[in-house]
């Protein structure tokens, strides 16, 4: 099947991954613009009745490569798997989730498949010169436009960039399938990894309920300069009915806020009724945390910060003058509606 | 124990940009405006940290640019660092990760390094690609996203813990060579030294020409830029502080936003 486009399957536990359907999403963009067949792959152990879930949920063909003892992901055994099964099906394009799977895997196994490496794509479009794709570079303050120049193309996909069409509903656990359907081919491989032993996959950082639960979010980036001024930040929180305060990775780093209350692609996912981002430059990372907020206000001293691509109100303003005068509003507005009220 | 780390100078981001002609923006910039790439920052301090774990470790550290980029080689010696080799480019913005990964495997070919360390991403290219590549090339493992690493007794391997979403982490350990590729908050990098600064001022970097190196065929290429498009209306405020201030009070009170 020269000139197929492979999507990578990433699962754990049984369940496929939601980002899974968005690399599917970007594969079947790829498929309008250029054709070719679109191929789900997926890798592990005891993945017969994952496959053919997939198989029925997205009417896809699917390649369910069978390894014994690859319980969780393992990049040296993916890449030894992937390059055997890419030897049959010789992919044009590989699709594969922007994730932290995603970004260990693809660089690695372009340079074996001596591919094209495109990662973080937003958006995949064709001109006259053919397609090409669209990343973010600079904290997402310029977008640029990339051109495969290989016969093959590995590709990461941003997450929340291709919205999938359908919601499918996946998992191995689900009714008694046929696994010996149409649709799907089965292979089986010993694949021990020589350099490297998985120990596993453990919690670490609970997540903050009181960020899944808040109606709104007051969310303070590198802008506010200093841990003093996170003050002002709690004194915002407080004109906010079930309010709570998050913070973009800089913040956590530093250890000027707990990581628990970290909003992004490597900490919580949020959809508050408002998100106030405050001195925050809107990195990538952070804004696929906080996409599905209500109403988004965004309160920044840089006009071309990219937090203002995602804001419905901007405020150009530095924060550490701005807040002490917007609380100091919020206080003689509802001093005045309370005097008005008294009055009717 | 002898180490590598990989480290990029990348634009200040955080200041005004040129949408319009990012490239010759870049190309005109002044070398006051860049400095060490974040990751890397991390990635030098974690290495220095292996050293302090392992007596008689040696730590060179190599950039792959154009000549400004001689200033965070010596920041990382200040930091710590023993060596430094500096890959001399011409001023490209967008020098592909493959053609980066590649000089340095050829360069990196002969010395034998035990441990590789390079951030997960740079600021600006966005990439995360250099650290993965070149541990290809070199046909040794590699853990992305690291946010613990641990040489074992023996020297012979390092446990890793690598950041996955939702507050997991993967954990692994992994036979010696290999790369990894360093994640924000896996400590926190120190400044340089008085010292150290003095020495490394003085210390001579081993700069070799890229176009001296075996070729690199490029695999992708960048072909334009633009403005990152928007996603919701955003409304601009005007006015001075307190009028914005009134009117942001004005539209949450109507979302009933506000108390």
């Amino acid at each position: 099947m020269k000139g197929s486009i492979a999507v990578i399957v990433e699962h754990a536990g049984g369940e496929v991954k939601p980002s899974t359907y968005e690399a599917l999403a970007a594969g079947q963009r790829i498929r309008a613009i250029v054709g070719g067949p679109v191929v789900l792959v997926v890798l592990g152990e005891h993945v017969a009745e994952l496959a053919a879930a997939l198989r029925d949920a997205t009417s896809r063909s699917v390649i369910a490569v069978e390894v014994p003892d690859l319980v969780t992901y393992s990049g040296e055994v993916y890449k030894e798997a992937l390059i055997h099964v890419f030897r049959d099906l010789s992919p044009a394009y590989v699709c594969m989730a922007n994730t932290t799977q995603g970004m260990d895997l693809a660089p690695g196994l372009a340079v074996r498949l001596h591919a094209a490496c495109i990662t973080g794509v937003e958006d995949i479009e064709r001109d006259s010169d053919g397609i090409y794709f669209s990343r973010s570079v600079l904290g997402g303050k310029v977008s640029v436009q990339a051109r495969p120049l290989a016969e093959v193309t590995v590709l990461t996909v941003q997450s929340g960039a291709f919205r999938s069409n359908d919601t499918f509903n996946c998992s191995a656990s689900g009714a008694n399938r046929d696994t010996d359907g149409e649709g799907v081919v089965f292979l089986k491989m010993e694949c021990v990894p020589r350099h490297t032993r998985s120990l596993g996959v453990r919690e670490a950082e609970p997540k903050d309920a009181a960020l899944a639960d808040a109606r709104v979010i007051v969310a303070a980036g590198r802008g506010v300069g200093s841990r003093e001024n996170l003050e002002l930040i709690r004194q915002l929180v407080e004109i906010f009915p079930s309010a709570a305060l998050a913070a973009s990775r800089p913040l956590c780093d530093l250890e000027w806020v707990e990581y628990r209350r970290q909003v992004g692609l490597t900490g919580a996912v949020v959809a508050p009724e408002l998100y106030v981002a405050c001195g925050i430059s809107g990195a990538l990372q952070h804004v696929v945390g906080m996409r599905g907020a209500g109403f988004v206000v965004a309160i920044n001293s840089d006009p071309n910060a990219p937090m203002f691509a995602d804001a419905d109100v901007c405020v150009i303003e530095d924060l550490t003058t701005f807040i002490p005068i917007l609380v100091e509003a919020w206080r003689n507005q509802r001093h005045g509606s309370a005097h008005f009220f008294d009055e009717t | 124990m002898r180490m590598l780390v990989c480290v990029k100078q990348v634009p200040e981001s955080e200041g005004a940009v040129s949408v319009e002609d990012y490239e010759e923006w870049i190309r005109r910039a002044p070398p006051s405006l860049f400095r060490m790439n974040r990751f890397d920052e991390y990635a030098v301090e974690e290495a220095l940290r292996v050293k302090e774990a392992c007596p008689d470790s040696r730590i060179d550290v190599i950039s792959v640019g154009p000549l400004r980029c001689e200033a965070i080689i010596r920041r990382a010696m200040g930091m710590g660092a023993d060596r430094g080799s500096h890959i001399l480019t011409d001023d490209e913005p967008f020098l592909t990760p493959f053609a980066t990964a590649s000089w340095i495997a050829a360069w990196a070919t002969s010395e034998q390094y035990d441990l590789i360390f390079a951030g997960v991403m740079s600021e600006d290219g966005m990439n995360g690609q250099v650290g993965p590549m070149l541990a290809e090339m070199l046909g040794v493992p590699c853990a992305s996203s690291v946010v613990c690493a641990r040489v074992t007794n023996d020297r012979n391997a390092v446990y890793v813990e690598r950041e996955i979403e939702s507050g997991f982490r993967d954990t692994l350990e992994m036979a010696l060579p290999a790369v990894l590729t360093v994640q924000s908050g896996i400590n926190q990098p120190r400044y340089p030294s008085l010292s150290n600064m003095l020495r490394a001022r003085k210390a001579a970097i081993e700069s070799i020409r890229a176009d001296s190196l075996p070729g690199v065929v490029p695999r992708e290429a960048v072909t334009g830029t633009s403005a990152p498009k928007r996603r919701r209306t955003g409304r601009v405020l005007e006015g001075s502080p307190s009028d914005k201030a009134r009117e942001l009070i004005h539209i949450l009170r109507e979302r009933t936003l506000v108390r």
